[in-house]
């Protein structure tokens, strides 16, 4: 084959790689894959099924399990009508909404944990009038955890579903309204399975948030084994003293992050 | 298979071995930190205020070395060096953390004592007596981590004053509990004296009795892959000097117990 | 039983004022351009849109009353709705999208079932029924889009564009289909199109919608004898003039003179077929009432005819054979004389 003819077939299929672009490009997959190979390298494979059997590293997966699906139930009872509401209805103040339901996103997660405590901590704006009038706490609480971890994942779910209902094609519930279904039932049967996809993944990303969420739990809710302490926060101080016990929890939430994008796959990385 | 294609891929392969083949060494060698213009300190937490103001005397009385510092609870401290992180000087708040490094540091030194104090909300709202208080359920009590020296130490006194508390929060640090307390979040915690007065109008302290108090010993040591050990040996000089001595008698602490 | 609309609705830049009435039985075809707001006025005779001003009533309901503050909603009107891309839910069968509007409506499933798949086959659809919308082709999904619209029985079948998502090829067959499933249902129908051959071909009678006014209406044969607009007129291909009659005499509005036969007075239309139009490359004698000269430009071939522009007093668009065409060298330009008979002048008032 001549080098012309080499040239335009390799731009048929997609181009040659810019010599310019391979070094950087190669440097960042090493970054990313490097630490990953780490952890797979280092692990004790033939300790490790003792490692996870252990009390505390099943209790801290218990109680991450728990909290996450936990957080991602408030976020759904409460995100799912909150993007509705920012995708359908121009309200005033609605970018600024939207930009409030961000701010998690963007805010680091120990800063989130002080303003929660500012908030609902014992002597909190609102955490005062919750213990007076109900006796009620959340600091050191697993429901606290839920809070603290609901607090950052939330966010993942509004923006998705916001995302998902603006694209949604409206004329379908014009149809639906055509054929005599009214608001409730164009919702159950019409808009929900059409936004199905993005809920979904709204759903993933906000639970696998949730569940590596550390800064805010750890500095809102505490750190107490089988109440407050999730993997996150045991692969933290595991680190301290117990390496093994560290690299196996991490190896879990590892795995765990990789389900979920491979579950997620299609959407973040659509094949044509 | 294109030309181009497997060329790209080979090129990935190299620079990913490459990066991989610089990544860290697993015995805890690593290397020393500090060109001998800084020397990094690592130090428990509960020796904050009184390292801080050691640290530019130091600088002055050595030619402009700076100091940094790393305060943190010993057992991080310690896994940290194991693992390779650049430190000159090791001051741990018990011995059993500096045991854990001790292939990695030079002779030991105990260079001050500490006694535990249970810490409340300045005013003692609760009126907290002693110990016995702290098993009221109603209590919120938080401790530091059981690896944590300050953890440790609590569990022994309270050991010893055959009381059962179920905290409500394990920190990772001293000074993490002193926070909780002084925020209003936790009634009550049980922590060094030093800490209790680094705490300035926040807190309080109640004193816990001379039969079941514990005393922390410190010891300090360089480290031994250390590249500024002249300098590392000048700043535990200095810390164990009668002028280190003294700003440490000052913020609470006690001299090294005659034994 | 029929319709009656009045409706009004300013949306962007369409100001739609339209007045309509559709007798039962009769099929009324919307015929306009595209943007003319004929989708607006079914959206609006659906509930979809609220009109500004208006006045809906089917059947002797009242659907619609702006002035006295009634507004049925959209699920409450026995309507049928075929969207112009048909909008068959994605997520279900052919099945159950046709089985949808009995189920919303509070039918039992296994009913609503029941006689969505007797729909399907009434439609020939029956060996679809599990498919999804997307494995359906473009007259598959009509059919299955229009099953949909009437299985409730809806007095008013309101189809936008029924046609126009299929390929020219599929076009003729469907529309055959179309006609033969619109005769069997006996409730009002209204249908929106921009093609003026599907117009022609199922309109009973045509509205013609421009720029949110109702420019005409008549069956397809008086529209096309006598078109009020450009748009129609070169929908029809006919040459159409404005001007003020004075008995046999038409002055033009802009300028020149036709004459006709008959005696008119007043504001009037005046239309002249292509095909009336005889050319010469020579000054004519002759009967013809109307001889002007001028100059041949455009020139389009339509079939084995030529259709020739001839700029002059009085622009006319001329239709002559290919082979006179080629004898009069009309593609070399130069002057040619244009006659049309007066008896073949129609004009009506305008």
């Amino acid at each position: 084959m001549t080098d012309a003819r080499r040239r335009a077939s390799a731009s048929q299929r997609g181009g040659r790689a810019p010599v310019l672009f391979v070094v950087p490009a190669a440097v960042a997959v090493g970054f990313l894959a490097v630490p990953l190979a780490g952890l797979l390298g280092r692990t004790p494979w033939g300790s490790l099924a003792a490692e996870l059997a252990t009390p505390r590293v099943l209790e801290a997966l218990r109680l991450s399990l728990v909290c996450s699906l936990g957080a991602v139930a408030v976020s759904v009872a409460l995100g799912v009508p909150l993007a509705f509401l920012l995708a359908r209805v121009d309200f005033p103040g609605r970018n600024l909404v939207r930009a409030l339901t961000t701010l998690p996103m963007v805010l680091p997660p120990v800063v989130g944990g002080v303003a929660l405590l500012l908030a609902f901590g014992r002597r909190g704006v609102a955490g005062q009038w919750l213990d007076r009038a109900f006796g009620i706490t959340l600091p050191f609480t697993t429901a606290g955890a839920i809070l603290a971890e609901a607090f950052v994942a939330m966010p993942f779910l509004v923006i998705t579903c916001e995302a998902g209902l603006r694209a949604m094609d409206r004329r379908f519930e014009d149809a639906a309204a055509t054929l005599g279904a009214g608001r409730w039932t164009t919702l159950r049967r019409v808009t929900l399975p059409l936004v199905a996809p993005s809920l979904w993944a709204g759903i993933a990303l906000c639970w696998a948030r949730a569940l590596g969420e550390f800064g805010a739990t750890i500095t809102f809710a505490g750190n107490l084994p089988g109440v407050t302490q999730t993997m996150p926060l045991a692969v933290y101080l595991a680190l301290e003293t117990d390496l093994e016990a560290a690299i196996a929890l991490s190896l879990i939430l590892l795995a765990i992050s990789a389900a979920v994008l491979v579950a997620l796959r299609d959407r973040w990385f659509p094949t044509a | 298979m294109p030309r181009s294609r497997t060329r790209l891929a080979a090129v990935l392969a190299a620079v990913a071995l490459t990066l991989a083949g610089c990544g860290g060494n697993d015995s805890g060698g690593g290397s020393g930190a500090g060109s001998p213009e800084e020397i990094k300190v690592f130090a428990a937490a509960s020796l904050t205020a009184a390292f801080n103001e050691l640290g530019p005397r130091f600088t002055a009385a050595n030619g402009g070395t700076k100091v940094t510092f790393n305060f943190a609870g010993s057992q991080a401290l310690a896994t940290q060096i194991q693992q390779g992180a650049p430190a000159d000087v090791f001051a741990s708040a018990d011995t059993a953390n500096m045991d854990k490094v001790e292939d990695l540091v030079g002779d030991p030194q105990v260079f001050a004592s500490n006694l535990l104090q249970i810490v409340v909300e300045q005013g003692n709202p609760k009126a907290i007596q002693g110990l016995d208080d702290l098993a009221d359920p109603d209590l919120k009590v938080v401790l530091a981590a059981p690896d944590v020296p300050a953890g440790r130490y609590a569990a022994e006194i309270l050991g010893r004053a055959n009381v059962t508390v179920k905290p409500v929060s394990q920190e990772d640090n001293v000074k993490a509990v002193v926070t909780k307390v002084s925020l209003g979040e936790a009634d009550a915690g049980i922590v060094y004296v030093t800490d209790v007065t680094a705490g300035g109008g926040k807190v309080e302290g109640v004193d816990i009795p001379e039969d079941q108090n514990v005393v922390a010993t410190y010891p300090i040591a360089t480290v031994k892959a250390s590249n500024a050990v002249e300098q590392a040996q000048a700043f535990m000089d200095l810390v164990r000097s009668p002028e280190g001595q003294q700003v440490l008698n000052k913020y609470g602490f006690l001299p090294p117990p005659t034994s | 039983m029929s319709l009656e609309a009045k409706v009004e609705v300013a949306l962007g830049r369409l100001r739609l004022d339209a007045e309509l009435a559709v007798a039962t039985g009769e099929l009324v075809v919307l015929l306009g351009p595209n943007g003319a707001g004929k989708t607006t006025l079914l959206r609006a005779l659906a509930g979809l849109v609220a009109p500004d001003h208006g006045r809906v009533v089917l059947d002797g309901v009242v659907l619609e009353d702006t002035g006295a503050g009634v507004h049925v909603a959209t699920e409450r009107r026995p309507v049928g709705f075929v969207f112009q891309d048909y909008l068959l839910f994605p997520h279900l069968s052919a099945l159950e999208n046709v089985a949808f509007g009995l189920r919303a409506r509070g039918t039992p499933r296994a009913e609503a079932r029941r006689r969505a798949a007797a729909w399907l086959e009434r439609v020939g659809l029956a060996e679809h029924a599990r498919s999804r919308p997307r494995a359906l082709s473009g007259g598959q999904a009509q059919r299955v889009a229009l099953a949909r619209a009437l299985v409730s029985d809806p007095r008013l079948l309101l189809l936008d564009e029924p046609l126009a998502a299929l390929d020219a090829a599929s076009r003729a067959e469907v529309r055959r289909d179309l006609r033969r499933h619109l005769a069997s249902f006996d409730g009002t129908r209204l249908l929106v199109t921009h093609d003026p051959l599907e117009a022609i071909a199922l309109a009973d009678r045509l509205v013609v919608l421009e720029g949110g006014t109702v420019t005409q209406t008549g069956t397809p044969a008086e529209v096309s004898a006598r078109p009020r607009s450009r748009y129609v007129a070169e929908l029809v291909g006919v040459n159409l003039f404005r001007g003020r009659a004075t008995g046999a005499v038409v002055e033009l509005d802009g300028g020149g003179v036709l004459v006709a036969a008959g005696d008119h007075h007043g504001e009037v239309f005046a239309a002249v077929h292509p095909h009336a139009v005889a050319l010469h490359r020579r000054a004519p004698e002759g009967t013809p009432r109307n001889v002007w000269a001028g100059t041949a430009d455009t020139l389009d071939i339509v079939g084995d005819r030529v259709r020739a522009r001839v700029a002059g007093p009085v622009p006319i668009v001329a239709e002559v054979t290919a082979a006179a065409a080629g004898e009069l060298r009309l593609a070399d330009g130069g002057p040619v004389w244009a006659t049309v008979k007066a008896t073949e002048v129609t004009v009506y008032p305008a």
